[in-house]
């Protein structure tokens, strides 16, 4: 049977006292929320916090709202909170899309949005929605907060900008007119980590891209952020031909290995005609051309 | 309200099993595929911790279930996970720890990995001599061939085959390959063992095999098998991996040095170093006349056992005798070979090889379609072996039920309608021919006790027994207690395996009821069948009764990405007689959702012999998701005999899926049928069929 090795366990009351106490524990103390990434990772004994602090209290870090032009999501979401959100599936569709690849309802029903970023594993689906849709991360400390973009909040593969004494506590994500998103996963079985996954976002003004968002999982050591195809499709005219040299530009960026899941060429080719796929359904909702 | 003890948690299964003052083992693996163990150095070891080393086993003989070439410690390991050392502690987290301190210091010697790479002459040798075990599992003729890895051969000579391919207007050939896969049990592997006082070893044991391992650790021991007991609690799954010894000997061995009783527990990376489904290729060569009528066909089978032989001879020989397929075919020739390989070793697995040859045969049969231009639906049914037909292996067919299985599976994907994107399969499957099955009834309060070994491993068996015992008796099946097979209580019997226990224990259960209505406490029953093959020719009986069903799958493929989507798979499974409903149809499902995983996801990984997917994030098993897409039916006759069900609808999925996707020109030979495969396929689609792998033909 697999079992954690010994450690102390803590129930935050707030974010304060959450912050106060990894401040207090130190390094080896760790924030649980759903707990689906961290346990199993406890049970393999590739990680051995000694204290744990539960969040699951923190009614306050729950929420979808709409705020000052962005979409706020507490960190505490649930995974089954986005997928179900009616306000996502009007703004910012691609999150239930993502949603509804990411494992299976017992998952869904207890991890958490700031689980999923935190634990930053290449192939998690969120990571790269959140990247695509421009998404910042606010990041509280006992000295206040700071607000880093997706580009800066991964740091390698399981590591981000979150520091030791400081939790992740939410997601904003700015809204702009013209926007459609779309997120495209291949996976073997149901509810797998993907094979390789594309999302994408763009930003339509009068006819020309004025922006764009690529984000890619499961081809990198970290979740791949296509900045060169994103510069590509900025400025330009939607159209399949550049979606096509875009998705080009995004899979010759991503740095894929073989693994159980398929070989190098195979997670290339899917990096390709999946941007190209999400470029082309996200164009479809920006210019509300979506059948 | 009754809840199913299961949903209650009240099932003491072979993990919960314990004996007082007992100890923890844990188990020291070789991490070099093949190799000699220099020393082992036992200096890290924590007091207390008793550690078992080869020279402590140094007495006990080789085992084996068929061939006698396994010792209880590997001085020589011959795969990555060969257990070197084990060592019992007061704790199983002390065990463990005691388990990683002990080094081992390991020679290297050229290794082989690839069953093909292993049957050429100039391969290392695994196993320099071999003797036949004289365990009953090794019923027929075993035929290793001197100086080779290949440790058995099994062939059939039926017709002319020469003759017949001559015959031919049309001949289609393919090599066709499977991978090993885990049986991924939710119990893993549990073991409890103490020697008596009196010196009579006591094994406490998830198997499905009680009497089958009381003789080999009775031949391990020294000991009379009348002083070997073997206790079997309710299994969480087995589907073959807890099949002959595993563990048990090197548990018992450390129960003997330590003088306690000593309990094993495996964890889950472990299982997938225990015992796996054997890797396969199948080289098919079929011929036919240009109206369809099937003339020749000549199968070469090879079976890599892995490490060890364990059941792989008998595996071999049913994947032999299972590839002329349900069809009438005058002249056939097959070659199968067990080999031995620098992998874990390979052994039952739910269909015990049916699987792998089907796969070959089914995909072919859509091959020889395509080449005539006729319908696979219509090659199938001119050609399907009806009552009195004689089988390549000479016996005559009785109680066949192909045509309406077909028909069945086909109508529900709407075969005849249109075609595209749908396959189907036809399998008939073997069961264990000869065996011995025998049954006690007695009364007890205000119902009765069952005596008998048939092992619970979640298929429902004591259920099945009960409620035949009941309909007999005239009593509700709630007066019927089965307890836990005990071979100082229970009759013998061959083994619960290959669908066989319904029908076999049915039997004598009639007789042992009977007897009982006549005695008033007690009753006996025994059914024997008889039969087996000629190994040289393949002539005689394989199978005494047949298991039969169809499969038929309705599918689309994303042409870019390769993944396939699944509208349908359904099986149509010959039944007989329905004995337990509910239980019938869980057997079906479970058996499609393996056949799912085996089609689609499954294969364990190896690099230089490690296995690189030991969990069950990388290991893919299906998820009830993938599952949704999977229906079935039984099909029962008036008057019709109990069939078993246990395996029969795991081999028509991965060939009604293959096949699906060859009606889209999408041509798999190779299992699982990844996306990445699928999608090599479709670039393959408009290039020639690629030569067939010569090789794997070799004689």
């Amino acid at each position: 049977m697999q079992v954690p090795a010994p450690f102390e366990y803590e129930r935050a009351t707030s974010v304060d006292d959450a912050v106060a106490l990894l401040e207090r524990l130190g390094p080896e103390a760790r924030i649980i929320a759903g707990g689906h990434s961290l346990l199993p990772m406890m049970k393999l004994r590739l990680a051995a916090p000694e204290h744990l602090i539960d969040i699951n209290d923190l009614a306050e870090l729950a929420y979808i709202r709409e705020d000052g032009g962005e979409i706020r999501i507490g960190a505490l979401t649930r995974h089954r909170e986005l997928l179900e959100s009616e306000l996502l599936a009007g703004l910012l569709p691609i999150f239930a899309e993502a949603e509804r690849t990411v494992a299976d309802p017992v998952v869904r029903n207890r991890g958490t949005v700031g689980g999923s970023l935190c634990q930053a594993d290449p192939a998690e689906d969120l990571s790269a929605v959140c990247s695509a849709v421009k998404a910042q991360v606010v990041i509280r400390g006992s000295g206040g907060e700071r607000v880093v973009g997706m580009g800066d909040f991964h740091r390698g593969p399981y590591e981000t900008a979150v520091g030791d004494a400081e939790m992740l506590v939410e997601v904003r994500v700015p809204l702009r007119d013209g926007a459609g998103s779309a997120y495209e996963k291949v996976e073997r079985r149901a509810g797998d980590w993907a094979i390789a996954a594309a999302a994408a976002a763009l930003w339509v003004d009068g006819g020309t891209i004025a922006d764009a968002g690529v984000a890619l999982s499961a081809v990198g050591p970290t979740t791949v952020h296509a900045t060169r195809a994103e510069e590509a499709l900025r400025g330009q005219a939607p159209s399949e031909e550049l979606f096509a040299r875009a998705a080009g530009i995004a899979a010759e960026d991503c740095a894929p290995t073989a693994d159980q899941r398929g070989p190098v060429d195979y997670k290339r080719h899917l990096a390709r005609e999946l941007t190209h796929r999400a470029l082309r359904r996200a164009a479809a909702r920006a210019l509300h051309q979506e059948v | 309200m009754r809840v199913d003890p299961r949903a209650r948690g009240a099932v003491r299964y072979s993990v919960d099993a314990d004996m007082p003052g007992q100890l923890h083992a844990a188990l020291v693996r070789s991490t070099v595929a093949h190799g000699v163990v220099r020393g082992i150095d036992v200096s890290g070891v924590a007091p207390g911790v008793t550690v078992l080393l080869p020279e402590d086993v140094a007495d006990l003989p080789l085992y084996g279930c068929q061939i006698a070439d396994q010792a209880v410690l590997a001085e020589r390991p011959r795969h990555a996970g060969d257990v070197v050392a084990a060592v019992a502690a007061p704790t199983p987290a002390a065990a463990r720890a005691a388990a990683r301190a002990v080094v081992v210091e390991v020679d290297e010697l050229p290794a082989v990995f690839d069953a093909l790479d292993a049957a050429r002459e100039e391969a290392p040798l695994l196993h320099e001599g071999l003797s036949v075990s004289d365990n009953d599992a090794a019923y027929f003729g075993i035929r290793p061939v001197a100086g080779t890895n290949i440790c058995h051969r099994f062939r059939i000579r039926h017709g002319d085959v020469e003759a017949g391919f001559a015959a031919a207007d049309v001949v289609v050939e393919g090599t066709f390959r499977t991978p090993a896969a885990a049986h991924v049990p939710m119990e893993p592997h549990a073991t409890v063992a103490r020697f008596t006082e009196d010196g009579r070893l006591e094994v406490v044991t998830g198997t499905q095999t009680p009497f089958n391992m009381r003789m080999e650790l009775a031949a391990m021991f020294g000991l009379d098998e009348e002083d070997v007991r073997i206790v079997v609690p309710p299994m969480g799954g087995s589907f073959g991996a807890k099949t002959f010894t595993r563990q048990e000997g090197i548990v018992a061995a450390l129960a003997r040095k330590t003088g306690r009783p000593v309990k094993l527990v495996l964890g889950r990376s472990e299982e997938f170093l225990t015992l796996n489904r054997h890797p396969s290729i199948v080289h098919v060569r079929l011929g036919a006349t240009r109206t369809g009528d099937l003339v020749a066909k000549a199968v070469t089978c090879w079976a890599d056992t892995g490490a060890y032989a364990d059941c792989g001879p008998g595996v071999a020989q049913k994947m032999g005798f299972a590839a002329p397929g349900p069809y009438r075919i005058p002249n056939c020739w097959v070659d199968a070979h067990a080999v031995y390989t620098n992998t874990p070793p390979n052994g039952a697995f739910r269909g015990y090889g049916a699987m792998q040859s089907i796969w070959a045969s089914e995909r072919t049969m859509d091959l020889l379609a395509a080449r005539l231009g006729t319908g696979p639906l219509e090659l199938r049914r001119r050609n399907l072996l009806r009552d009195g037909d004689a089988y390549a292996t000479g016996e005559a067919m009785h109680g066949t039920c192909f045509e309406e299985l077909l028909d069945r599976a086909a109508a529900a994907v709407g075969y005849e309608h249109d075609p595209a994107g749908k396959g189907l399969c036809l399998v008939m499957k073997g069961m264990q021919t000869p065996s011995r099955a025998s049954i006690a009834i007695e009364r007890e309060g205000d119902g009765y006790v069952i005596r008998c070994a048939t092992t619970e491993m979640g298929q429902g068996a004591r259920r099945s027994l009960a409620l035949l015992a009941a309909e007999r008796l005239g009593c509700r099946p709630e007066q019927i207690r089965v307890p836990d097979p005990d071979t100082d209580r229970v009759p013998y019997d061959t083994r619960t395996t290959s669908s066989r226990s319904t029908f076999m224990m049915a039997g004598a259960l009639a007789e042992a009821c009977e007897a009982l209505l006549e005695d008033g406490r007690r009753g006996h029953g025994t059914i024997v069948n008889d039969g087996g093959l000629d190994p040289d020719t393949g002539q005689g009986v394989a199978s005494t009764h047949w298991h039969q069903a169809a499969g038929a799958a309705h599918l689309e493929v994303d042409e870019e990405t390769g993944r396939v989507r699944l509208h349908r798979v359904h099986c149509a499974v010959y039944a007989g007689r329905v004995v337990n409903a509910p239980g019938a149809a869980l057997q079906n499902e479970g058996s499609m959702t393996m056949g799912l995983g085996t089609a689609l996801f499954e294969s364990v990984d190896f690099n230089e012999g490690q296995v690189t997917n030991a969990n069950l994030s990388d290991y893919n098993v299906p998820t009830a998701r993938d599952a949704a897409a999977l229906t079935h039916e039984l099909v029962e006759r008036e008057g019709a005999p109990i069939h078993g069900l246990g395996e029969t609808a795991l081999p028509p999925v991965p060939a009604a899926i293959g096949n699906a996707l060859a009606s889209l020109g999408i041509e798999l030979y190779d299992l699982p049928m990844t996306p990445e495969r699928v999608l090599e396929a479709i670039d393959r689609r408009a290039a020639p069929s690629p030569e067939p792998d010569l090789e794997a033909r070799r004689r």
